[in-house]
């Protein structure tokens, strides 16, 4: 500014803005007197940066409904920001491009999990808030892309700051080793007292007091935890309402009991090496098993959701009769087996209050369904059916189709045939429906070939066509025909 | 003067407004001073630095969900979904930004939330230089820290 040159503000204003200064800076760096003269509307019209003025507990707030990587982003905006992001009471860890370059090329994959693993490590060390809501985790991580004392210190972290929901899903790669829990952080008095005393680690860098409290779900899947690990977990979080664990190699012997748990969900699937489950005295609502060969169930009350997740030939005789004392009770029972296993089933146990069944089932060949209907009739009150075939080797042959046993089936208003390829047996499944649902009012065929099923080339155009054709002439004009 | 029941509410322009009580203490501030004071109660409260045209949005916000609150039936959650959809999609941003400080002074907490999901959803999937935009927000970085803040990049993964 030349001294004593009589310039005025709107064209001093002008002259700053040619240096690429926003119209903020630029008023700003009038003097004083030179502000004043300025119109009024000019100081109107100035565009405000209101959202940076809100205070920082809003900003945190707003940010917290964004996913951990977009919070981060926001660093870059402006110097109000990099401060903020790192209170998100939510560290969500998932990067699915990078999880798909890994599941597909071993080299490729071996740098991004470890390059994963760094980035999580990074965040956590940046990270500032004093609560963690939730800490979850979803990558390909297995024993030997991953240290044990990295899983520890995440968890850790997260314990101590309150954490709700805890979630890691580590998807190890197929014929790897899962990651092992971290048993020694539960190494707290707590922990000792509860028998847990071999668990006795030895860890100057982690200190004992870890609150386990505020716990409400608990999911780890291809994690290997101990049944006293979770009998931990269970007694320690009173909170505890979700309780999942897929895939553990470790779990042996399990026992959830006590009407005092608040626990309403437990998931306790494809765990290979497990003896013994016992179910007692608990107001838990759904649960999700695989068949044990040692299953206790006695005095569930509120169980009215049940999911058996089986595809071995394992005697479904002996399995009703574990589940005898719910089976009664159960609105919804989903079931994934193979159609030869269930049909060793002499008598379907009556499941009185079903009203929707679902099975998961293989399509191999061109083996029979018709096995399902005898558990149909077992169903007097069933509303909702759905059945989800895995494509295998489904094939077509030319047989004569069987027919169902005729039975009355009142209340079955919805069917759903997920994986449908127009074999015989999917057809002679549907006509048993359609003879003795009368009440029918929707039927939805999907023919798409779903994610996660084992692609076969030509299968979904095969099945879609077949369907098209012999469907339309199968279903009644007053029953709602969806194909997808 | 307030029937029973009822509280008076104040701008901060001067603006008074008669509620249920219910509706007011969704207002955790309120039904505090409420709760300490029984004056309060009978008196006008002041509703400081919320002018009239928030307050008023306040309060319809509160109507609705206090009302749904009370009988479940009446007001489906569908129905209050759409309620909220539709108050948040009303707002400027000016607006957005007043009812944001004023639901966190007057700590009426669902409300709060409803709010900086709406924001959040206005930063959702965009570029940073579009979210400056949005906001006005100006980059005060100087060239050696932005290049400094992009070599962290600690998001990026």
């Amino acid at each position: 500014m030349g001294k004593g040159s009589k310039i005025s503000p709107r064209s001093q204003l002008k002259k700053c803005s040619n240096r690429g200064y926003s119209l903020e800076d630029r008023i700003a760096q009038l003097p004083e007197d030179q502000i004043a003269q300025l119109p009024e509307d000019w100081i109107v019209h100035v565009p405000e940066d209101r959202i940076s003025q809100l205070p920082d507990d809003i900003l945190i707030l707003i940010l917290s409904f964004l996913k951990l990587k977009e919070a981060a982003q926001t660093s870059v905006l402006s110097r109000r920001w990099p401060t903020l992001w790192v209170y998100n009471p939510r560290l969500e860890f998932d990067a699915p491009k990078a999880l798909q370059r890994t599941i597909q090329n071993f080299m490729v994959g071996k740098k991004e999990r470890h390059n994963f693993v760094n980035w999580v490590n990074s965040i956590m060390q940046l990270h500032k808030g004093s609560t963690v809501d939730e800490f979850r985790l979803c990558f390909s991580l297995d024993k030997f892309s991953i240290s044990q004392n990295d899983i520890a210190k995440w968890l850790d972290y997260s314990f101590k700051r309150k954490v709700q929901r805890l979630e890691l899903d580590l998807l190890k790669p197929y014929s790897s080793v899962s990651c092992d829990f971290p048993d020694r952080l539960l190494n707290t008095d707590i922990g000792l007292s509860t028998g847990l005393s071999h668990l006795n680690y030895c860890d100057s860098q982690l200190p004992g007091s870890i609150h386990f409290k505020p716990l409400r779900e608990l999911i780890l899947r291809c994690v290997n935890i101990t049944g006293e690990a979770i009998e931990f977990f269970l007694h320690n979080c009173p909170f505890l309402e979700q309780l999942v664990v897929v895939e553990s190699e470790k779990l042996g012997n399990l026992i959830v009991s006590g009407p005092s748990l608040m626990l309403k969900h437990l998931q306790i699937e494809l765990c290979p090496n497990v003896e013994s489950i016992k179910i007692c005295d608990s107001n838990i609502v759904s649960l999700n098993i695989s068949v044990v060969e040692n299953l206790i169930l006695t005095n569930v009350p509120k169980l009215t959701k049940l999911s058996v997740l089986e595809w071995g030939l394992v005697d479904w005789s002996h399995v009703f009769s574990q589940l005898s004392c719910c089976l009664s009770q159960l609105e919804k029972f989903t079931l994934h087996t193979q159609p030869k296993a269930l049909a060793e089933v002499s008598d379907f146990p009556e499941l009185s209050q079903l009203k929707h069944l679902k099975i998961g089932a293989d399509a191999f060949y061109d083996d029979s369904l018709m096995v399902f209907t005898s558990l149909i009739k077992a169903c007097p009150y069933l509303q909702k059916f759905v059945l989800q075939l895995r494509w295998i080797c489904p094939s077509k042959i030319k047989r004569r189709k069987e027919k169902g046993a005729v039975c009355s089936l009142k209340y079955l208003r919805v069917i759903e045939f997920i994986g449908y390829w127009g074999r015989v047996s999917d057809i002679e499944l549907l006509e048993f429906f359609l003879e003795n649902a009368v009440a029918l009012e929707e039927i939805t065929i999907d023919c798409r070939e779903h994610e996660g099923r084992r692609p076969i080339k030509g299968l979904e155009p095969t099945a879609r066509t077949c369907s098209l054709k012999e469907i339309k002439q199968l279903v009644p004009k007053h029953v709602k025909l969806v194909i997808l | 003067m307030a029937s029973k029941g009822n509280l008076t509410l104040k701008s901060c322009n001067g603006k008074e407004f008669i509620v249920e009580e219910k509706v007011a203490v969704m207002s955790t501030t309120i039904k505090n001073m409420v709760d300490v004071d029984d004056s309060f109660a009978q008196g006008v409260i002041p509703i400081i630095g919320v002018d009239g045209k928030i307050l008023a949005k306040l309060i319809e916000y509160c109507k609705e969900h206090a009302e749904a609150d009370e009988d479940e039936e009446v007001k489906s959650e569908e129905y209050l979904k759409k309620f909220d959809e539709k108050f948040v999609d009303e707002l400027n941003l000016n607006d957005l930004y007043d009812l944001l400080k004023a639901s966190n002074y007057l700590e009426i907490t669902k409300l709060l939330n409803l709010l900086c999901q709406k924001v959040a959803s206005m930063i959702k999937g965009k570029k940073p230089e579009e979210i400056r935009r949005i906001f006005n927000i100006k980059n005060d970085f100087t060239p050696e820290e932005e290049e400094e803040i992009n070599r962290q990049n600690p998001w990026a993964f």
